[in-house]
């Protein structure tokens, strides 16, 4: 039996992010007036001051929605060149995409309005995997050998260790999206601070699609059914690699191999 | 597929180059993924996703226990009833994860909600429709043949809060 255990009990997501990015970076009247209309917008969510020891040096703002002992659920942030939407508490695609898309709307708002030039999407995962017992991590746990995304050494190269990737999908020139993606993986043995310090091992996997359309049309007006369809396509690529990379024992109890226990519908 | 690879094992590199970063890529640089969650301390789901998930666990399990009993009168869920469950469930509002469920031996899901006298029970058939019945505060609600995504979690919220 595997030491190794997915984020929560069905998922391996930690974080789940939809960005819109634009051409230039926002100026500061801009990220103010943005900000005033998102925070009218965003009912259930609270304004909160910019961690910017979390998301780097760049000035950021920030709406936090929470949950149950006040953690954090979704955030939305206004950085630069462009917004997201962090999801902490997954909730399918279908809800996370629809709602994400909801939570943008004054953004799209300006963009329709070509206030803002949007340049591209992206989707990222933060997929994470913990050992509690590090002396007994094997990458194999996690991590399918003689895939195309992973390098062997790897297997061989003990607890910590990272790995990159990054390639454009260029094949499908039918398709109206060019899509740039990004694998990164890291492994390493964690020690926390405080009363509770026992060390545990921790893969975390992210994942990410950026999508620009080639029609510059649809990039500068784009419907909403349009942004779905583009974060579909992006899940999809996403889907299609964590089916490749992962182990099929942790697809499992992640849900990803669902529906061999369930029964197809009768004709 | 064109790739680049960089693989990093303590401070050694190897690999055939460097990624180079493509004009694209300004979402990454902004981003600060070179900051992983790993880096950040993030590293407990909250308390809400937890339990969200642990009942998405839950369904599955039970799912998959119904459908090794390999008895000719048990049939376990169809996909279109787990689609639907899954959506109901992640549809919820954090105070309603408190549920019983119960999978019946035809592969209908149920989520039951209060007791006897003031209920709330929710019903997903082979097809995944979704069917609702609750009772309480001297009245009654119910709807037929719904999809999971039209469900009215604001009325199953009232009634989780009126039980509070």
């Amino acid at each position: 039996m595997s030491n190794t255990t997915p984020f929560t009990d069905a998922h391996a997501i930690a974080r789940l992010d939809f960005a819109l990015i634009f051409k230039k970076d926002l100026t500061d009247d801009e990220r103010a007036q943005l900000a005033l209309e998102l925070q009218a917008h965003l009912d259930q969510f609270n304004r909160v001051e910019a961690d910017n020891d979390d998301e780097g040096d760049e000035p950021s703002i920030a709406f936090d929605r929470t949950g149950e002992d006040d953690e954090v659920t979704e955030s939305v942030h206004i950085h630069g060149n462009y917004v997201h939407v962090v999801w902490s508490d997954y909730r399918g695609w279908s809800f996370s995409r629809d709602s994400a898309i909801g939570y943008f709307q004054p953004v799209l708002k300006w963009v329709r309005e070509g206030r803002l030039a949007l340049s591209s999407i992206s989707l990222v995962y933060r997929d994470v995997f913990f050992n509690e017992t590090p002396d007994t991590y094997s990458a194999s746990e996690v991590l399918k050998m003689g895939g195309q995304y992973v390098a062997q050494k790897i297997f061989s190269s003990g607890p910590r260790w990272r790995h990159w990737l990054a390639w454009r999908n260029s094949e499908a020139e039918s398709l109206p999206v060019v899509t740039y993606a990004t694998l990164r993986i890291e492994a390493d043995v964690v020690v926390p601070t405080g009363d509770d310090n026992a060390s545990f091992h921790c893969t975390e996997i992210i994942h990410s699609q950026n999508l620009r359309w080639r029609d510059d049309a649809l990039l500068t007006a784009p419907s909403d059914e349009e942004l779905r369809k583009a974060w579909n396509s992006a899940h999809g690529a996403n889907h299609a690699l964590i089916q490749e990379l992962i182990t099929d024992d942790m697809l499992e109890r992640i849900g990803l191999k669902e529906g061999s226990n369930e029964r197809p519908l009768p004709h | 597929m064109n790739a680049h690879c960089r693989i990093e094992f303590s401070d050694d590199r190897w690999g055939p180059t460097a990624f180079s970063a493509s004009k694209d890529a300004d979402f990454d640089h902004g981003w600060k993924t070179a900051k992983s969650a790993l880096q950040l301390g993030r590293l407990k789901p909250g308390r809400t996703y937890s339990k969200r998930s642990s009942r998405l666990a839950q369904l599955r399990n039970d799912a998959a226990a119904l459908s090794k009993l390999d008895l000719e009168e048990v049939t376990p869920p169809s996909i279109m009833s787990m689609h639907a469950a899954r959506t109901f469930i992640n549809g919820l509002c954090e105070g309603c994860l408190d549920f019983d469920l119960e999978i019946s031996h035809d592969g209908e899901i149920n989520f039951l909600y209060g007791d006897e006298t003031e209920l709330f029970h929710v019903h997903i058939d082979e097809h995944g429709a979704l069917s609702y019945y609750a009772k309480w505060d001297g009245g009654e609600m119910f709807g037929d043949d719904k999809c999971a995504g039209e469900f009215p979690h604001q009325e199953l919220l009232r009634f989780v809060d009126h039980r509070k």
